[in-house]
């Protein structure tokens, strides 16, 4: 089990205990279910790179204890 | 955190994963059962071998984080508390002991007056106790200190020259060989001095000194080639030793061997030739003796003067017994404060009192005598001033020999404007006489009987006549004070003289008659020798066909014979031609150039217009019109007349009949 961190820079910061084998869209379900946002209104990424798809796992992006994923508003483009 | 996982594991099982492991529940039946390590640690499998251990293992070791990080924080906090407690424990230990108001452990002001004797006698033997100690420390310090005696015979490398007064030394010990020959004894060196001599070594080096020197006048002591002695024996080491009492053993030895060595050249003063020096041309002061004038007048005199509203007299130096000069000359040795302001000025002038007073009396003799001289003798000077005065013509005179007067036109203008009344007047007084000497003179009186057929009246006339010239001669000189101008009516010389006069001829050289008649005579003399030599060889050959040599020849001998003849005579007349060439002749050579105007041009010009000649090719269109402009003004130039003041007015005249005439002069206004 895993801890990563979701912070949206804006005041919201949430720590999700998860697996590290979990597709992108269940760690996006349990965020939603923290933050009180839909889940298809969330867009995690690390720090300056591309937007996570649903499909992959967070293992494949590298995901570990302790990192921390940026959480932005996805407006479905 | 476990509320979170077990929302999380609600939402997991909903999108249909597997839960999350929860740490205070018993492992799920569902999931997999995995060993506990501890009992594992025999079989071979590893702990973390499979993703799947790994992965359950993975709570634990987060666990294991988690407590570490907690015991590490507890730890620091603790540490932190205690390192808190312990500063404050150590500012409150800083404020223990007494305070200056805790003093005195409650002694009352009766017991502390009693025990103040007690106090003093302790601080007292503390006091000399301490000074006890300093003084043992002295001693101590004494013994073991190192002094001038200590040094005794110890070399310093340097020459005891070196050492400048007043200037602090650092001696310390040399360095000493290790394998080397040095005897073992300790050198003391300067450092500073060191350095200075190495240094100037090194230049020395650099100089490149010659080996001998003509100029090095050393006494004798040098060694034959002493300019290897370094290289054989070694350097020479300047070194003296201290001998413990302030002296170099060197210098005690010195002192001693001058006493005892003998002298070995004869002393010899030169002062012997000095006493005859030259004795001076100019008495010696001190064996003059002036008399010293007496202060007082003096001091009154320059009082006199500065007050400057009193006339100064002269006073009467009251007479002095000569008995007492010497009592003046004590008294002049002495400041005179009565003349504080003594000025050059006054000593030149009042310090001959002699003199001045000589003078005075002079002055009122010559001025008494005066006096006397009569009112008869006054009138005739005056009478005699008169008649002097108006004669003009002597005043100018007068004036004419006093050197630095100058005569101008101007001045010769006002002269003859003040002559002429007074000349007329004696004209009229001497015309009797002046008549009858033109009478006399006269063709008139030449033929005596045209003037004896004139009547009186004709007389009358001619008397009037004779008059006329005259002053039309005066009316021609005195009318502008000016020359009149010279005009070319008067004939030939008339304008030569114009032509002179205005610079335009130049006076011809006076040596150009004698060059002319030089030439002539040598001409005739010449033609003279050559008639002669001809006159004498034809009375030869008339000779010699009347002696009858001729007939016994032949025709062939006698022409010989006149050839002979000729070519001699020939010879003579020419050596004489020469002889009279080289004593008479002067040839009087001058080049003159003249252009296509007829102008006389110098060397320069000359050359040029050659130039152009030779070349083919002339001045170009401006230079040859400037130069035809300068032609024409120098014409134009030489046609105006002298006194022409059309061009620059009346001043202008005179400057250019000066430079026309090449005088140089002011005009005075």
């Amino acid at each position: 089990m895993i801890i990563v961190t979701v912070n949206d820079r804006l005041g919201t910061k949430a720590q999700i205990p998860c697996l590290a084998s979990d597709p992108v869209k269940v760690f996006k379900a349990m965020v939603a279910a923290r933050i009180g946002r839909p889940a298809h209104e969330i867009m995690l990424k690390r720090q300056g790179e591309r937007p996570f798809k649903d499909q992959l796992t967070l293992e494949d992006y590298g995901v570990s204890n302790g990192v921390q994923l940026d959480l932005e508003l996805d407006t479905g483009d | 955190m476990d509320l979170h996982i077990e929302d999380s594991n609600k939402i997991r099982v909903a999108m249909g994963l597997k839960p999350l492991p929860v740490p205070g529940a018993a492992p799920s039946n569902a999931g997999p059962v995995f060993k506990d390590p501890k009992q594992d640690d025999d079989s071979d499998d590893e702990p973390a071998s499979t993703l799947e251990t790994r992965t359950a293992e993975s709570y634990d070791n987060w666990m294991r984080l988690q407590k570490e990080a907690d015991a590490k924080a507890k730890r620091d906090a603790q540490k932190a508390a205690i390192k808190k407690a312990r500063d404050q424990a150590l500012r409150f230990r800083q404020l223990e002991g007494k305070g200056l108001a805790d003093e005195g452990e409650d002694v009352d002001t009766k017991t502390w007056l009693l025990q103040s004797k007690k106090r003093q006698k302790k601080i007292e033997k503390a006091r000399k106790l301490e000074e006890e100690m300093a003084e043992r420390e002295r001693e101590a310090q004494a013994a073991v200190a190192y002094t001038a005696a200590d040094l005794k015979g110890v070399k310093v490398g340097h020459e005891l020259d070196e050492f400048v007064d007043g200037e602090e030394q650092i001696l310390v010990l040399k360095d000493a060989d290790i394998i080397g020959n040095d005897d073992g004894e300790d050198e003391l060196e300067a450092i500073t001095l060191k350095e200075k001599e190495n240094l100037k070594q090194k230049l020395d080096s650099k100089k490149r000194k010659r080996v001998y020197d003509p100029n090095d006048d050393e006494e004798g002591q040098k060694s034959i080639l002493a300019q290897y002695d370094e290289e054989i024996e070694g350097k020479k080491r300047k070194v003296f030793t201290l001998d413990g009492q302030g002296r170099t053993v060197e210098e005690a030895e010195m002192a001693e061997k001058e006493s005892t060595k003998s002298k070995k050249g004869m002393t010899f003063s030169l002062d012997l030739l000095k006493d005859d020096n030259p004795i001076s041309d100019y008495m010696d002061i001190s064996n003059i003796k002036v008399r010293k004038p007496k202060k007082k007048s003096k001091s009154t005199r320059k009082k006199a003067i500065e007050n400057d509203d009193i006339f100064p007299v002269p006073e009467v130096t009251p007479p002095k017994p000569i008995i007492e000069e010497g009592a003046m000359d004590v008294d002049t040795s002495k400041p005179a404060p009565a003349r504080p302001r003594k000025t050059v000025f006054d000593q030149s002038f009042v310090d001959d009192d002699d003199l001045q007073a000589k003078i005075a009396m002079q002055r009122r003799q010559a001025l008494k005598n005066r006096k006397k001289m009569r009112p008869e003798d006054l009138a005739r000077q005056l009478r005699e001033e008169d008649s002097a005065s108006p004669d003009v013509m002597q005043t100018t005179e007068d004036a004419d020999e006093e050197p630095g007067l100058v005569l101008d036109e101007t001045t010769e203008f006002v002269a003859n404007l003040q002559q002429k009344p007074a000349e007329r007047e004696r004209r009229k007084s001497s015309q009797p006489a002046n008549d009858a000497r033109s009478m006399a003179g006269s063709p008139a009186a030449d033929n005596g009987d045209i003037e004896m057929a004139q009547s009186y009246n004709e007389v009358e006339d001619e008397d009037e006549r004779m008059e006329r010239p005259t002053r039309s001669v005066s009316a021609d000189v005195t009318t502008t004070g000016l020359e009149e101008e010279e005009s070319l009516t008067k004939g030939l010389g008339g304008a030569l003289a114009m032509l002179r006069k205005r610079g335009i001829l130049k006076e011809p050289a006076s040596d150009l008659n004698a060059f002319y008649r030089d030439r002539q005579r040598f001409l005739a003399e010449k033609a003279k020798a050559e008639s002669s030599a001809e006159i004498m060889a034809r009375q030869q050959r008339e000779r010699d066909r009347n002696s009858g040599k001729l007939d016994q020849m032949t025709p062939r001998e006698r022409e010989d014979m006149a050839r002979k003849n000729n070519n001699l005579r020939d010879v003579i007349e020419a050596r004489k031609t020469a002889e009279l060439f080289s004593k008479e002749y002067r040839p009087n050579v001058t080049l003159n150039y003249v252009d296509e105007h007829g102008r006389q041009m110098n060397q320069k010009e000359a050359f040029k217009q050659l130039s152009h000649q030779f070349h083919g090719k002339g001045s170009g269109k401006q230079k040859t019109e400037k130069h035809l402009a300068k032609i024409e003004a120098e014409k134009r130039k030489l046609a105006a007349p002298t006194l022409d003041s059309s061009q620059t007015g009346m001043s202008n005249a005179q400057g250019v009949q000066a430079k026309k005439h090449r005088q140089a002069g002011v005009r005075l206004q």
